[in-house]
């Protein structure tokens, strides 16, 4: 299979530290909204065509955006609150995916320079889209730029770093995407978003949190990797010792990262572990029902919908991206 | 476009209100989606008019759910019949139900199973007959006689024409400084509703139709001044492949249409993997044609141009494009 995950190693070294209850405030929520239309489009909430679903299933269309994916929100957030002078010096990330498209488009809109920290494992055609928006890209193997995550710094990187997933201000982007759906379905009961990073459930659970407490939200993993359903099982951060690369790429990490633990423990409802096999269903089911493209992640959430564990009522899958090779696509949709 | 201009039966903007009314009542108001690379490609400002989320996967019920609230009770009762193996059997199927009418969909014998599956599972009686669609067309006619049914032609019928322009009225209602439209042409019916909606609420809004070169009925009846019908036909693309437009589609792209621009069966197959590679949404040909001209060049506007793109459906069989090529 080719390796084509981002997923990191040994994430956890300081997760003892993850205790703490941490809160993204609801302020710095409310603002990302005023701001993220600047980048970001407001996307489509849609119903699955799909009368044998077990509960009443809505897509949260985020593979519609600009860049194919939902980090535009976060991205283009914490790259607007930057100050000034660390904007002004360029940003940098690490991704292999859809949150270099992000940060390469808000740097192209601030008009500063944007380098990328790539897995050499990236296939072309991400490559090319993060190329396409102006960034510099620097390959590198696997284990070394997830300890530049880990550490925020890099070497041969300059500028001002922006955390693809694990702080506030790219939090808070990402939730104004919970906001739209509230607007759209007043009376949605769950919602259940993929978990990589984790930044994308958590932040729709922070702005339900604050505007519909009683709204669950829930993370999706592929049993390849899902360190989150782990680390609620035994009650902190974890490693996923059995971890494998796959095909859905925008989701399940080695490990639960500690800052996304404290966010995560407190705001989501559990974590709903599926097979590739219902991913790939799903991923079809979208394509033939609603014609649309959705990547592993964004199937990986409606599989956890169409599972029926996030509940009955009505559910929202959020199709967090599409950025998937079109042949990979067609091979996966007519298995 | 031509000098001999025909007398187009002109729909007015309240019977396009009138029809949005019934209209609306079950088919969606489809979203206009963005898409950043076509806008930075073309110097326009572009908007995707999603039809493809449309009840049925495409536009064609809208026809359908107008055409029936003419029909009287006696005509109701009987129920109607349409010859077709794509979108116009499913949008008949559909808007049937709605109106608890029953249906038949005539079918070639040859008709993919999925096709005849998905019509039974809309509720509608499927006959098959014939290799061909004029053979399916007849069978159709003989029914229609034999068992007192209402016909429901697939374009040339101007109840169903207003109905197909009630996506119009939407993309005017969300986009009012919408300068271009570009649509696709088979037998007309869709530019035809289209047009005329748009220009009843802004007469400045430019049409352009898009079809295939492969087989431009449309485009070689506007230049002969009137309905030619194709000798042979190559396109192969499901939606364009039409051989005679109509009279009364005819007539009004004559007098509504700004301009007819055309292109290979291939290039529209190009730009149906562009969008799905690109805008993650799965199109079927007929949808990619106004892409496709659009990135050939052939969508002549000043630049930062409001373009609006009708993707007109998403059926389309993704086993057969497996290989990035049209089998």
């Amino acid at each position: 299979m080719k390796k084509e995950d981002v997923t990191p190693p040994d994430a956890t070294r300081a997760s003892a530290a993850g205790s703490e209850r941490r809160i993204i405030p609801f302020e710095l929520i409310e603002d990302a909204r005023k701001h993220v239309y600047e980048a970001a489009v407001r996307t489509p909430l849609v119903r699955l065509n799909y009368s044998e679903a077990p509960c009443e299933i809505y897509l949260k269309l985020e593979n519609l955006q600009p860049i194919g994916s939902f980090k535009i929100r976060g991205a283009y957030n914490a790259v607007r609150l930057l100050p000034a002078s660390k904007r002004s010096r360029g940003v940098w990330t690490v991704s292999a995916g859809n949150a270099a498209q992000g940060v390469a488009l808000a740097a192209k809109k601030a008009r500063v320079p944007c380098k990328v920290l790539v897995m050499d494992t990236a296939p072309a055609t991400k490559l090319d889209a993060i190329r396409r928006l102006g960034a510099d890209i620097m390959k590198a193997p696997f284990d070394q730029c997830w300890k530049a995550l880990g550490d925020r710094r890099h070497p041969a990187m300059s500028g001002t770093f922006v955390h693809p997933f694990e702080d506030d201000e790219f939090i808070a982007g990402n939730a104004s995407a919970g906001l739209e759906i509230l607007e759209d379905l007043p009376d949605v009961d769950a919602v259940v978003a993929a978990f990589g990073g984790g930044g994308l459930s958590c932040g729709i659970a922070c702005a339900m949190q604050a505007r519909k407490p009683g709204v669950k939200v829930f993370a999706a993993e592929p049993e390849t990797a899902s360190p989150l359903a782990r680390s609620l099982a035994m009650g902190s951060a974890q490693d996923f010792p059995g971890w494998k690369a796959s095909w859905v790429d925008g989701c399940g990490g080695k490990s639960v990262f500690p800052r996304m633990w404290a966010l995560a423990r407190h705001a989501l409802a559990g974590s709903v572990v599926v097979t590739l096999e219902e991913i790939r269903r799903a991923m079809k089911l979208v394509a033939e029902r609603n014609h649309v493209i959705a990547e592993g992640a964004g199937a990986c959430a409606v599989a956890a919908a169409l599972s029926g564990k996030c509940g009955g009522g009505k559910v929202v899958a959020v199709v967090s991206g599409g950025n998937i090779d079109l042949s990979k696509f067609l091979e996966l949709v007519s298995a | 476009m031509s000098s001999q201009v025909s007398v187009a039966p002109e729909v007015k903007l309240s019977d396009f209100q009138e029809a949005a009314k019934v209209v609306s009542g079950f088919a969606y108001h489809t979203p206009l989606l963005t898409s950043r690379l076509l806008s930075e490609r073309t110097g326009f400002d572009i908007r995707l008019k999603a039809e493809m989320f449309q009840k049925g996967g495409s536009y064609k019920v809208r026809g359908p759910m107008n055409k029936f609230r003419h029909l009287s009770d006696a005509q109701r009762q009987r129920g109607v019949i349409c010859s077709s193996a794509g979108n116009h059997a499913q949008g008949v199927a559909l808007a049937a139900v709605r109106y608890k009418m029953q249906a038949v969909v005539v079918m070639a014998k040859n008709a993919t199973q999925s096709k005849v599956d998905a019509t039974r599972a809309y509720g509608a009686e499927v006959v098959q007959h014939g290799m061909i669609w004029d053979e399916a067309n007849e069978k159709a006619k003989q029914l229609t006689v034999e068992r007192g049914l209402t016909y429901i032609h697939p374009f040339d019928d101007i109840q169903l024409i207003t109905g197909q322009g009630t996506l119009g009225l939407e993309i005017y209602e969300d986009f009012p400084q919408v300068d271009v439209a570009v649509v696709p042409i088979g037998g007309g019916g869709l530019i035809s509703g289209v047009s005329m909606a748009l220009k009843a609420c802004n007469p400045r809004v430019k049409i352009i139709g898009v079809e295939s070169s492969d087989g431009p009925a449309m485009k070689k009846s506007v230049e002969a001044g009137r309905v030619v019908t194709l000798e042979k036909i190559d396109c192969v693309i499901d939606g364009l492949r039409v051989k005679r437009v109509g009279e009364t589609t005819f007539s009004v792209v004559q007098r509504f249409v700004d301009d007819i621009v055309t292109l290979p069966d291939k290039d529209i197959f190009d730009a149906m993997i562009w969008i799905m590679s690109h805008c993650k949404l799965v199109v079927e040909g007929a949808a990619a044609a106004p892409v496709a001209a659009l990135l050939h060049g052939f969508v002549k506007a000043p630049s930062g141009s409001k373009v609006v793109c009708v993707l007109s459906g998403g059926n389309v069989n993704l086993e057969q494009i497996k290989n990035l090529k049209w089998n």
